[in-house]
């Protein structure tokens, strides 16, 4: 029996429906993806080696991510890398990973356990300045570049990506909050959700 | 507010971001069951706590989740460096008098 997963924002009901052309923010939802959350010592380098084969990139260092076609691994820790796919990839992988692992790491499914949305259009910097307490400055936040850091009273995933566009990762419990407080802080600059989870 | 360094992600990072764990170098006793009340008592419960010059454990609760040193001083709030676990710390020479 097959069960499809509800996304985790798949329920709000917002009542903010400005156009395309002059929303300020558009948050684009993908729904539930896959991700897998990867540990091993960087120390262990023959470790490292196989997950990378597996993978087919190079686990990316601090504050850093990786896109290739299968998946983007995104560093959180020394020992940590978030690495979303498609849900359709994801047990795949795993096992692979978990192979390659050889019992001296973890692979860890959270897919589900995170709403993954994307921030574009024209105020999606002063949504970040409004929202976060990391420098988001295009400077400093450059396209690839992953932080962990706060928003409002949230703890994120960001990501930058092209265009000045952000991807924001949360806790399925606090995506919601994160919603509602898009919401408020785009009163002014109107606010587009679109559901790309399909 | 202040910046804080997170030596595991390089970069300086809003307090925000941070907890402070309280003191930092404390060795757990090695044979606990050969302790005294008194040596067990003061593992547990007793801090220094002084004005001035002091190594405290922080975790970068919100970034990589890490836990690391700070050196800094309480009076001042001034931060001197943080250093990963394992890692030392030494005062500059003008302050090591008044180091513990
Ligand atoms: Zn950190």
């Amino acid at each position: 029996m097959t069960t499809t997963a509800r996304p985790p924002l798949a329920h709000n009901a917002l009542g903010r429906t400005a156009s395309a052309e002059n929303a300020g923010l558009t948050i684009t939802d993908h729904g539930v993806t896959g991700l897998l959350v990867l540990r091993v010592k960087p120390e262990r380098v023959e470790l490292v080696k196989a997950v990378e084969t597996v993978l087919g990139v190079a686990l990316p260092g601090a504050l850093q991510s990786a896109t290739v076609d299968l998946a983007v691994v995104r560093w959180m820790s020394p020992d940590a890398w978030l690495i979303s796919l498609e849900m359709t990839e994801r047990e795949r992988i795993e096992a692979a990973l978990v192979q390659a692992l050889d019992g001296h790491g973890a692979v860890v499914d959270v897919s589900g356990g995170y709403a993954h949305i994307e921030l574009s259009g024209p105020s999606v910097l002063e949504v970040l300045k409004t929202s976060t307490a990391y420098d988001v400055h295009p400077d400093n936040f450059v396209p690839g570049k992953v932080v962990g850091t706060t928003f409002a009273k949230a703890t994120v995933l960001l990501r930058a990506l092209g265009g000045g566009s952000c991807e924001v990762l949360v806790r399925r419990s606090l995506a919601d909050y994160v919603l509602l407080w898009l919401d408020k802080a785009t009163t002014d600059v109107g606010m587009r959700y679109v559901n790309n989870s399909e | 507010m202040f910046l804080i360094h997170c030596p595991y992600c390089g970069e300086d990072r809003e307090e925000e971001e941070f907890h402070a764990a309280g003191e930092a170098h404390i060795a757990r006793p090695l044979d606990p069951d050969a302790c005294s009340d008194e040596e067990w008592g003061n593992y547990l419960y007793f801090r220094r706590n002084p004005r001035g010059l002091h190594r405290e454990l922080w975790v970068h609760v919100a970034g990589c989740g890490k836990y690391f040193n700070i050196a800094r001083d309480t009076a001042s709030y001034q931060i001197h460096g943080s250093y990963r676990i394992g890692e030392r710390f030494t005062w500059s020479d003008a302050e090591d008098s008044a180091a513990p």
